[in-house]
Protein backbone atom coordinates (compact mmCIF):
# COMPACT_ATOMS: atom_id res chain seq x y z
CA UNK A 1 0.00 0.00 0.00
CA UNK A 2 1.08 3.51 -0.77
CA UNK A 3 2.49 5.51 2.09
CA UNK A 4 0.65 8.81 2.58
CA UNK A 5 2.37 11.90 4.01
CA UNK A 6 0.60 15.25 4.32
CA UNK A 7 2.08 18.48 5.66
CA UNK A 8 0.01 20.38 8.18
CA UNK A 9 -1.62 23.76 7.58
CA UNK A 10 -3.32 26.35 9.80
CA UNK A 11 -6.45 24.18 9.86
CA UNK A 12 -5.34 20.70 8.89
CA UNK A 13 -3.03 18.19 10.57
CA UNK A 14 0.22 16.63 9.40
CA UNK A 15 -0.62 13.06 8.51
CA UNK A 16 1.54 9.95 8.09
CA UNK A 17 -0.08 6.67 7.03
CA UNK A 18 2.43 3.84 6.75
CA UNK A 19 1.05 0.33 6.25
CA UNK A 20 4.42 -1.44 6.47
CA UNK A 21 5.09 -0.03 9.91
CA UNK A 22 1.42 -0.16 10.90
CA UNK A 23 1.66 3.50 11.81
CA UNK A 24 -0.97 6.21 11.53
CA UNK A 25 -0.06 9.62 12.89
CA UNK A 26 -2.01 12.89 13.07
CA UNK A 27 -0.29 15.92 14.51
CA UNK A 28 -0.83 19.66 14.85
CA UNK A 29 -4.39 20.83 14.51
CA UNK A 30 -7.51 19.64 12.79
CA UNK A 31 -10.06 22.40 12.29
CA UNK A 32 -11.50 21.97 8.79
CA UNK A 33 -15.10 23.05 8.53
CA UNK A 34 -15.65 20.32 5.96
CA UNK A 35 -13.85 17.57 7.86
CA UNK A 36 -15.50 14.83 5.81
CA UNK A 37 -13.84 16.00 2.57
CA UNK A 38 -10.43 16.39 4.19
CA UNK A 39 -10.53 12.92 5.76
CA UNK A 40 -12.14 11.10 2.80
CA UNK A 41 -8.83 9.86 1.24
CA UNK A 42 -7.57 8.93 4.72
CA UNK A 43 -10.71 6.90 5.41
CA UNK A 44 -10.31 5.10 2.06
CA UNK A 45 -6.71 4.29 2.95
CA UNK A 46 -7.85 2.87 6.31
CA UNK A 47 -10.62 0.82 4.68
CA UNK A 48 -7.97 -0.81 2.55
CA UNK A 49 -5.45 -1.13 5.41
CA UNK A 50 -7.80 -3.06 7.72
CA UNK A 51 -8.30 -5.76 5.10
CA UNK A 52 -4.62 -6.68 5.53
CA UNK A 53 -3.27 -4.91 8.62
CA UNK A 54 0.25 -5.03 10.02
CA UNK A 55 0.88 -7.33 13.04
CA UNK A 56 0.70 -4.25 15.25
CA UNK A 57 -1.10 -0.99 14.54
CA UNK A 58 -0.14 2.21 16.35
CA UNK A 59 -2.42 5.22 15.91
CA UNK A 60 -0.89 8.42 17.27
CA UNK A 61 -3.20 11.38 17.88
CA UNK A 62 -0.87 14.31 18.56
CA UNK A 63 -3.32 17.17 18.16
CA UNK A 64 -3.28 20.43 20.05
CA UNK A 65 -6.66 21.42 18.63
CA UNK A 66 -9.51 19.68 16.91
CA UNK A 67 -12.99 20.97 16.14
CA UNK A 68 -16.25 19.11 16.70
CA UNK A 69 -16.46 18.33 12.97
CA UNK A 70 -13.17 16.47 13.38
CA UNK A 71 -14.27 14.65 16.55
CA UNK A 72 -17.10 13.09 14.58
CA UNK A 73 -14.68 11.88 11.87
CA UNK A 74 -12.19 10.69 14.49
CA UNK A 75 -14.84 8.53 16.13
CA UNK A 76 -15.75 7.09 12.73
CA UNK A 77 -12.10 6.42 12.01
CA UNK A 78 -11.31 4.68 15.30
CA UNK A 79 -14.48 2.60 15.05
CA UNK A 80 -13.15 1.12 11.80
CA UNK A 81 -10.46 -0.70 13.83
CA UNK A 82 -12.86 -2.53 16.16
CA UNK A 83 -12.15 -5.89 14.50
CA UNK A 84 -8.42 -5.34 13.93
CA UNK A 85 -6.10 -7.08 16.38
CA UNK A 86 -3.25 -5.41 18.30
CA UNK A 87 -4.27 -1.77 17.94
CA UNK A 88 -3.00 0.91 20.31
CA UNK A 89 -4.20 4.51 20.23
CA UNK A 90 -1.47 6.84 21.49
CA UNK A 91 -3.23 9.94 22.75
CA UNK A 92 -0.99 12.97 23.29
CA UNK A 93 -1.73 16.06 25.34
CA UNK A 94 0.11 19.01 26.80
CA UNK A 95 0.91 18.61 30.48
CA UNK A 96 -1.70 21.10 31.67
CA UNK A 97 -4.26 20.40 28.96
CA UNK A 98 -6.81 18.47 30.98
CA UNK A 99 -9.47 19.02 28.29
CA UNK A 100 -7.45 17.09 25.70
CA UNK A 101 -6.77 14.31 28.20
CA UNK A 102 -10.50 14.10 28.96
CA UNK A 103 -11.31 13.97 25.23
CA UNK A 104 -9.02 10.97 24.97
CA UNK A 105 -10.80 9.23 27.84
CA UNK A 106 -14.13 9.92 26.17
CA UNK A 107 -12.99 8.40 22.89
CA UNK A 108 -11.64 5.43 24.83
CA UNK A 109 -15.09 4.99 26.36
CA UNK A 110 -16.76 5.21 22.94
CA UNK A 111 -14.53 2.80 21.02
CA UNK A 112 -13.33 -0.55 22.21
CA UNK A 113 -9.58 -0.01 21.70
CA UNK A 114 -6.51 0.14 23.90
CA UNK A 115 -5.42 3.71 24.68
CA UNK A 116 -2.01 4.88 25.94
CA UNK A 117 -1.65 8.47 27.17
CA UNK A 118 1.45 10.54 26.58
CA UNK A 119 2.50 14.08 27.38
CA UNK A 120 4.10 16.26 24.74
CA UNK A 121 7.74 16.82 25.59
CA UNK B 1 -26.82 53.33 18.97
CA UNK B 2 -23.94 55.47 20.16
CA UNK B 3 -23.19 56.57 16.59
CA UNK B 4 -25.48 58.44 14.25
CA UNK B 5 -23.56 57.85 11.07
CA UNK B 6 -20.54 55.63 10.69
CA UNK B 7 -19.61 57.58 7.53
CA UNK B 8 -19.02 60.77 9.54
CA UNK B 9 -15.28 61.24 9.89
CA UNK B 10 -15.48 61.97 13.61
CA UNK B 11 -17.17 58.60 14.05
CA UNK B 12 -13.91 56.87 13.14
CA UNK B 13 -12.35 58.20 16.32
CA UNK B 14 -15.48 57.55 18.39
CA UNK B 15 -15.71 53.99 17.13
CA UNK B 16 -12.01 53.45 17.78
CA UNK B 17 -12.36 54.88 21.28
CA UNK B 18 -15.46 52.81 22.08
CA UNK B 19 -13.75 49.61 20.94
CA UNK B 20 -10.64 50.44 22.90
CA UNK B 21 -12.59 51.32 26.05
CA UNK B 22 -14.51 48.06 25.74
CA UNK B 23 -11.29 46.09 25.20
CA UNK B 24 -12.43 44.63 21.91
CA UNK B 25 -9.84 42.08 20.76
CA UNK B 26 -11.32 41.47 17.34
CA UNK B 27 -14.57 42.44 15.63
CA UNK B 28 -15.64 41.47 12.14
CA UNK B 29 -18.89 42.29 10.38
CA UNK B 30 -19.61 41.02 6.88
CA UNK B 31 -19.93 37.88 4.85
CA UNK B 32 -18.57 34.63 6.25
CA UNK B 33 -17.27 32.50 3.41
CA UNK B 34 -14.87 29.64 4.21
CA UNK B 35 -11.89 31.79 3.24
CA UNK B 36 -13.01 34.72 5.34
CA UNK B 37 -13.81 32.49 8.32
CA UNK B 38 -10.27 31.14 8.14
CA UNK B 39 -8.76 34.63 7.94
CA UNK B 40 -10.82 35.85 10.90
CA UNK B 41 -9.71 32.80 12.87
CA UNK B 42 -6.08 33.47 12.00
CA UNK B 43 -6.39 37.06 13.24
CA UNK B 44 -8.32 35.95 16.32
CA UNK B 45 -5.56 33.51 17.23
CA UNK B 46 -2.79 36.09 16.81
CA UNK B 47 -4.66 38.51 19.06
CA UNK B 48 -5.52 35.84 21.65
CA UNK B 49 -1.87 34.76 21.75
CA UNK B 50 -0.93 38.32 22.69
CA UNK B 51 -3.58 38.56 25.41
CA UNK B 52 -3.42 35.11 26.90
CA UNK B 53 0.00 33.53 26.45
CA UNK B 54 -0.07 29.92 25.36
CA UNK B 55 -1.93 27.96 27.96
CA UNK B 56 -5.22 26.39 28.84
CA UNK B 57 -7.25 29.63 28.69
CA UNK B 58 -5.95 30.42 25.21
CA UNK B 59 -6.67 26.88 24.06
CA UNK B 60 -10.22 27.07 25.39
CA UNK B 61 -10.73 30.53 23.90
CA UNK B 62 -9.46 29.41 20.52
CA UNK B 63 -11.67 26.30 20.59
CA UNK B 64 -14.72 28.44 21.37
CA UNK B 65 -13.78 30.87 18.58
CA UNK B 66 -13.48 27.99 16.07
CA UNK B 67 -16.90 26.57 16.95
CA UNK B 68 -18.60 30.00 16.98
CA UNK B 69 -17.18 30.91 13.57
CA UNK B 70 -18.03 27.54 12.07
CA UNK B 71 -21.54 27.74 13.53
CA UNK B 72 -21.99 31.03 11.71
CA UNK B 73 -20.76 29.74 8.38
CA UNK B 74 -22.59 26.41 8.63
CA UNK B 75 -25.89 27.41 10.19
CA UNK B 76 -26.69 30.99 9.25
CA UNK B 77 -29.33 31.40 6.60
CA UNK B 78 -27.75 34.07 4.44
CA UNK B 79 -29.75 35.59 1.66
CA UNK B 80 -29.60 38.72 -0.47
CA UNK B 81 -31.41 40.77 2.09
CA UNK B 82 -29.37 39.53 5.08
CA UNK B 83 -25.94 38.51 3.77
CA UNK B 84 -23.88 39.53 6.81
CA UNK B 85 -23.02 38.17 10.22
CA UNK B 86 -20.95 39.54 13.10
CA UNK B 87 -18.22 38.08 15.31
CA UNK B 88 -16.60 39.75 18.32
CA UNK B 89 -14.01 38.76 20.92
CA UNK B 90 -13.56 41.11 23.84
CA UNK B 91 -12.51 41.39 27.43
CA UNK B 92 -14.06 42.82 30.59
CA UNK B 93 -11.49 42.68 33.37
CA UNK B 94 -10.62 39.02 33.86
CA UNK B 95 -13.59 37.85 31.87
CA UNK B 96 -13.46 37.25 28.14
CA UNK B 97 -16.44 36.98 25.84
CA UNK B 98 -16.95 35.68 22.33
CA UNK B 99 -20.10 36.89 20.62
CA UNK B 100 -21.65 36.08 17.30
CA UNK B 101 -24.74 37.22 15.46
CA UNK B 102 -26.32 35.84 12.33
CA UNK B 103 -29.66 35.56 10.60
CA UNK B 104 -31.53 32.27 10.73
CA UNK B 105 -34.92 31.17 9.45
CA UNK B 106 -37.68 31.88 11.97
CA UNK B 107 -38.76 28.25 11.63
CA UNK B 108 -35.46 27.13 13.23
CA UNK B 109 -35.70 29.34 16.31
CA UNK B 110 -37.75 26.98 18.46
CA UNK B 111 -35.46 24.01 17.92
CA UNK B 112 -32.28 26.02 18.52
CA UNK B 113 -33.74 27.58 21.66
CA UNK B 114 -34.65 24.14 22.98
CA UNK B 115 -31.06 22.93 22.41
CA UNK B 116 -29.58 25.99 24.14
CA UNK B 117 -31.93 25.67 27.13
CA UNK B 118 -31.16 21.96 27.42
CA UNK B 119 -27.42 22.76 27.50
CA UNK B 120 -27.88 25.58 30.02
CA UNK B 121 -29.80 23.29 32.39
CA UNK B 122 -26.92 20.82 32.68
CA UNK B 123 -23.85 20.80 34.91
CA UNK B 124 -20.40 19.57 33.81
CA UNK B 125 -21.26 15.86 34.15
CA UNK B 126 -24.57 16.34 32.39
CA UNK B 127 -22.81 18.11 29.51
CA UNK B 128 -20.34 15.27 29.24
CA UNK B 129 -23.17 12.75 28.96
CA UNK B 130 -24.97 14.92 26.40
CA UNK B 131 -21.74 15.24 24.42
CA UNK B 132 -21.23 11.46 24.36
CA UNK B 133 -24.82 10.96 23.24
CA UNK B 134 -24.60 13.71 20.59
CA UNK B 135 -21.35 12.46 19.08
CA UNK B 136 -22.81 8.95 18.70
CA UNK B 137 -25.94 10.42 17.11
CA UNK B 138 -23.92 12.69 14.83
CA UNK B 139 -22.30 9.67 13.17
CA UNK B 140 -25.69 8.68 11.81
CA UNK B 141 -26.59 12.18 10.63
CA UNK B 142 -25.77 14.10 7.49
CA UNK B 143 -22.44 15.82 7.13
CA UNK B 144 -23.45 19.33 8.14
CA UNK B 145 -25.67 18.23 11.00
CA UNK B 146 -23.75 17.72 14.21
CA UNK B 147 -26.64 17.36 16.66
CA UNK B 148 -25.56 20.54 18.45
CA UNK B 149 -22.05 19.20 19.13
CA UNK B 150 -20.55 22.65 18.56
CA UNK B 151 -22.79 24.32 21.14
CA UNK B 152 -22.18 21.57 23.69
CA UNK B 153 -18.44 21.90 23.17
CA UNK B 154 -18.61 25.69 23.59
CA UNK B 155 -20.57 25.28 26.85
CA UNK B 156 -18.00 22.80 28.20
CA UNK B 157 -15.03 25.01 27.33
CA UNK B 158 -16.72 28.13 28.69
CA UNK B 159 -17.90 26.63 31.98
CA UNK B 160 -20.66 29.25 32.09
CA UNK B 161 -24.22 29.54 30.85
CA UNK B 162 -24.58 30.45 27.18
CA UNK B 163 -26.31 33.78 26.58
CA UNK B 164 -28.52 34.17 23.59
CA UNK B 165 -31.28 36.27 22.12
CA UNK B 166 -33.50 36.09 19.05
CA UNK B 167 -34.68 39.29 17.38
CA UNK B 168 -37.26 38.86 14.61
CA UNK B 169 -36.11 40.86 11.57
CA UNK B 170 -39.09 40.09 9.34
CA UNK B 171 -41.81 37.50 9.02
CA UNK B 172 -39.48 34.66 8.00
CA UNK B 173 -36.15 35.53 9.62
CA UNK B 174 -34.70 36.07 13.05
CA UNK B 175 -31.36 37.47 14.17
CA UNK B 176 -29.60 35.08 16.55
CA UNK B 177 -27.23 36.78 19.00
CA UNK B 178 -25.02 34.42 20.97
CA UNK B 179 -22.36 34.86 23.62
CA UNK B 180 -19.99 32.55 25.46
CA UNK B 181 -17.96 33.87 28.40
CA UNK B 182 -14.93 32.49 30.15
CA UNK B 183 -12.54 33.55 32.87
CA UNK B 184 -8.84 33.89 32.37
CA UNK B 185 -7.33 31.15 34.51
CA UNK B 186 -4.18 31.65 36.46
CA UNK B 187 -1.79 29.29 34.74
CA UNK B 188 -0.49 27.02 37.44
CA UNK B 189 2.33 25.59 35.38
Amino acid sequence: MEKITLSGTFETPSVVLDSEEGKLEFSGRSLPEDSTSFYRPIMSWIDQYITNPSAKTNIAIKLEYFNTATSKVLLNMLTKFKNTGNVTVHWFHFDEDEDMLESGKEFEELVNLHFAYHKFE
Amino acid sequence: MPFDKISDLKTVYELHKAMEDNQVIIAYEGEFTSNITQSVLLLAEKNLDQKLDKGQTKRRAFNIAVECLQNISTHSDRNEEFPNSIFIIGQEGNEFYISSGNTIKASKVENLQRKLDQINNLDGDGLKQLHMQAIKESMKLQESNNAGLGLISIARKSGKKLDYQFVPVDHDNSFFSFQAKFFKQEESL
